[in-house]
């Protein structure tokens, strides 16, 4: 491969990695509070993307506000998720919340598909979003660019939040000792819902900034960023932010090497992430870098 | 041939040494008493015998046989039964069944003719049955035999975590605070209780108590356990005016206890 | 005596038994084809859905790879079934290995051939799985399905790769699908019924106190993979034979979700419930394609509504899991003793037998 091709596979490694670590991070926060895998996240994922794609479709909306209104909803959106499916389970055996995170993963899905239609939908791309520059021939969209600056921004905010507000101590707090927490008087489902509409908040700015690169959005695409960013999560150390963080970059930079440097199990590459998840899980169960 | 010997075993999770060098050597038809403050590595000692935990030092034999390292269900099917502290019962099955679990470690037929329903399988059966409503008649729980072992009261569950412990028919049992949560005259009644079985089943017991009352009334010989070290050991009476327990754990008013 | 219980029920098993035969062989002879269908699919389910309660319900172990198991099974009993034409005519691009390209055996030795099969990826998927809980088991199983899901798209020599198999030869009928379902309830409930049953329940109880017991957690757990994958595998086998195409998307999660509604809706740890949630769930799967596909009423052309199926079926999964936990019998089992105690109210038994 010629350093070239190798500068762009790099390129493009990183900034998917920066999408999968803001995705991550929403699973390794809930895990981390609540104790449960919220498979419904990569499809709030997709959500977020439908959101911004009617208000600028149907609404008319300049894309600046489009997105923000897409994000809030969707942060309203997770806080729903929660209320509805998983606190009404809070002491009900963990089973019922598995089977609860599937059925609302499975419901968001097919509502999509019901309301939106199946077929895959065009994206908005503002102008200012496909300008690529050139670098010593590696060409480098400007999401590509944006991408990280925007998700280490997020990161900045989200480590702020959680350890130098109150709510983020009560988040902490919570996934030390959950019982604890509640004795102490904090607002156990407050916290949880701020948890949740953060989580679904940085999962919708990774959608919005993976929908301007690939513009194609439908029903289904929260699946594989959806899982790529739970084996994220687990191999950083779910319930650790900056191990969903590493975990992240881990697996984007995993998920374009692999292809590019063997195209022969480009086919496999699926299964790899899996394996991954499943050795990591065996033999190192707190994740590569262990627990927050 | 003694029942249960230790060789000094040790407990350490990492840096903390949780139990240092317990020696104890058992011999048949022993009723022994282990006491301690809470933390001091009471329950930490049974798991070591029990096989939840491979002692980090030091081995455990059991009529000779080393046992340490052996798995907790192996160990079990050797002749070892132990109760939980916080009972852990299976509580979505009923009385009867639980008890009938702890006999699953004896069963001698095969998956193929349990499925095929054998006739030796079924005679198994019946055995199997027989033999758990003996149990249950014994800690009188046999009229709640179908009764959902979440279900009953406190005491209850205390009682048929015993039976179903004395179902995998131990030549050792391990009683972890049988007494805890019970008022004096359920106290009483369980002393009594433990020697009936005791004699009733030919068995040597280990007990770990906080009453005190039950504890010194039943044991013939008692070891203190603190900070996972043996501060000492010896007849109820010499624990008990022993200056190091007293100052220990035990505290003046124990002492009225004679 | 138990053992008396156990035998006097047995027979009463036996004339059930002969009234489903009958039921056969009424309905084929008299049902058209789309009824039949339906009721082949209602014993698959009834399989997959019983198989699936071993292991999610009884052993507490909660598995997703499911798919996988019917995946290896279909694909399995496939490479025995069909002919060594239609082998060619699909192994185009690829020939199929051999011994397969030229063997062909019936389907019967295929099935067989296919619930082995199964039943090892069940043990070895199982073993590994011992000390994972809840969640972490859940996702490694999942992945595992995916594994083989990937794994059958790219091996073009034996699965032929994504294009899949297709024209496969109907062997599938009444017999096959409601014989097999009458093995599985029977083979399951003798299981479950008896102390291996126990020893199951009491690892989804409290698996720590099972094992001071002395229950064994590595066999026991694989025990109910193991069983659990080989019915999954004859599930899938006749799943394949019945619509005559299979390929790496067959059998997807979304199948595993289905199974997983009848398991909760029927209740985890009652094989009766899984039988009626089974039943239930196959009509309504096929009376509901009904709504996703365009209908026309009286000249108004109605566009199907895709995708409602399984909104449906989310919405039902929700409802059970959020408001009736325990499904519809919750741990309750169809009795031969109930039964009569319900028609015959008065009467009691002198003799407990105990």
């Amino acid at each position: 491969m010629t350093f070239n091709a190798f500068l762009q596979n790099l390129s493009n490694g990183i900034s998917l990695g920066f999408l999968f670590a803001l995705i991550a991070i929403g699973y390794s926060m809930v895990y981390g509070i609540l104790n449960l895998i919220n498979f419904a996240h990569g499809d709030i994922f997709m959500m977020a993307t439908f959101f911004a794609y009617y208000a600028i479709a149907f609404f008319s909306l300049p894309w600046g506000i489009a997105f923000s209104l897409a994000i809030i909803l969707t942060a309203v959106l997770g806080v729903l998720v929660d209320r509805f499916a998983y606190r009404p389970l809070r002491n009900s055996p963990r089973i019922s919340c598995l089977c609860s995170a599937i059925g609302m993963s499975f419901l968001l899905q097919n509502f999509a598909i019901v309301v939106f239609g199946g077929r895959p939908k065009a994206f908005f791309r503002p102008e200012v979003f496909t300008k690529v520059f050139t670098v010593s021939g590696v060409r480098i969209h400007i999401v590509s660019i944006v991408t990280p600056i925007i998700a280490i921004l997020a990161l900045l905010v989200l480590t702020y939040i959680i350890y130098r507000t109150k709510v983020g101590l009560a988040m902490r707090a919570i996934s030390r000792d959950f019982d604890t927490a509640n004795l102490m008087g904090i607002n156990i489902n407050k916290t949880i819902a701020f948890t949740f509409a953060i989580g679904s908040g940085l999962a919708a700015t990774a959608a919005i900034l993976w929908a301007l690169r690939y513009p194609q959005i439908y029903p289904y695409m929260g699946i594989f960023p959806g899982w790529r960013a739970f084996a994220a999560a687990i191999m950083g150390g779910i319930g650790s932010i900056r191990g969903a963080t590493l975990g992240g970059f881990l697996v984007g930079l995993l998920t374009i090497m692999i292809v590019a440097f063997l195209p022969a199990l480009a086919g496999y590459k699926d299964a790899f992430i899996f394996i991954g998840v499943i050795i990591v899980l065996l033999w190192k169960p707190k994740g590569l870098f262990g627990e927050d | 041939m003694s029942v249960l010997k230790t060789d000094s075993i040790c407990m350490q999770f990492g840096g903390l040494t949780a139990v240092s060098n317990f020696n104890l050597e058992l011999k048949e038809g022993e009723l022994v008493g282990l006491i301690g403050p809470n933390g001091a590595g009471k329950t930490t000692i049974f798991n070591m015998l029990t096989g939840i935990y491979k002692p980090t030092k030091g081995k455990v034999y059991f009529y000779d046989r080393e046992i340490s390292g052996l798995g907790v269900d192996r160990i079990t099917s050797l002749g070892i039964a132990r109760t939980f502290q916080n009972i852990r019962l299976f509580s979505n099955m009923t009385v009867l069944d639980n008890v009938k679990v702890g006999t699953h470690v004896h069963i001698k037929s095969s998956i193929w003719k349990t499925i095929m329903q054998w006739p030796s399988y079924l005679q198994e059966e019946d055995s199997i049955h027989e033999r758990a409503m003996e149990l249950l008649k014994v800690v009188h729980l046999d009229n709640l035999k179908d009764h959902l072992a979440g279900s009953l009261p406190y005491g209850e569950q205390r009682r048929l975590e015993i039976a179903r412990a004395l179902a995998t028919n131990p030549k050792l049992l391990l009683l972890d605070e049988p007494a805890a949560g019970m008022n004096p005259q359920e106290s009483s009644e369980l002393m009594k209780f433990i020697l009936d079985i005791q004699n009733k089943f030919k068995l040597t017991i280990i007990l770990i108590e906080h009453d005190m009352k039950v504890v010194m009334g039943i044991s013939k010989r008692m070891l203190v356990i603190d900070y996972g070290e043996t501060i000492a050991e010896g007849k109820p009476l010499e624990i008990q005016h022993n200056p190091e327990v007293i100052k220990a754990y035990l505290g003046v008013e124990a002492t009225n206890y004679a | 005596m138990i053992s008396k219980k156990m035998k006097n029920n047995n027979k009463l098993n036996c004339i059930v038994i002969l009234l489903v035969i009958i039921f056969i062989i009424i309905a084929e002879r008299n049902f058209d084809a789309y009824v039949i269908r339906i009721l082949n699919l209602c014993a698959i389910y009834i399989i997959l859905g019983v198989s699936l309660n071993l292991i999610n319900g009884f052993t507490g172990q909660f598995s997703l790879g499911h798919a996988g198991f019917m995946s290896i099974g279909a694909y399995a009993s496939a490479l025995l079934y069909m002919s060594p034409q239609i082998k060619e005519v699909n192994y185009f691009i690829t020939p199929l290995i051999m011994p397969f390209r030229v063997i062909e055996t019936s389907f019967f030795v295929s099935l067989i051939f296919a619930g082995l099969v199964a039943a090892l990826m069940g043990f070895l998927i199982g073993a590994p799985c011992l000390r994972l809980k809840g969640d972490y088991l859940a996702i490694v199983t999942f992945g595992f399905a995916e594994i083989i899901r990937v794994v059958f798209n790219n091996l073009q020599s034996v699965t032929n790769g994504p294009i899949g198999l297709k024209g496969l030869p109907i062997y599938t009928n009444l017999w096959w699908t409601w014989g097999i379902a009458v093995l599985t309830v029977l083979v399951v409930k003798n299981l479950v019924n008896s102390s291996y049953g126990r020893a199951l329940k009491s690892i989804r109880e409290n698996e720590s106190a099972a094992e001071a017991m002395g229950v064994n957690l590595f066999f026991h757990k694989s025990l109910a993979f193991t069983v659990g994958a080989f019915f999954a595998g004859l599930g899938g086998a006749l799943l394949g034979s019945l619509v005559m195409t299979i390929d790496p998307n067959t059998f997807s999660f979304l199948l595993t979700f289905q199974l997983i509604v009848i398991v909760i809706v029927g209740g985890l740890g009652s094989i009766t419930g899984t039988i009626i949630s089974a039943t239930i769930i196959a009509v309504s799967m096929e009376l509901l394609r009904a709504v996703e596909a365009p209908m026309n009423i009286f000249g108004l052309h109605l566009t199907g509504i895709p995708g409602m199926r399984m909104l449906v079926f989310a919405i039902l999964l929700m409802t059970f899991v959020l408001l009736f936990k325990q499904g519809l019998m919750g741990k309750k089992e169809w009795s031969w003793e109930g039964f009569f105690k319900i028609l015959f109210p008065k009467q009691r038994d002198i003799k407990e037998g105990d």
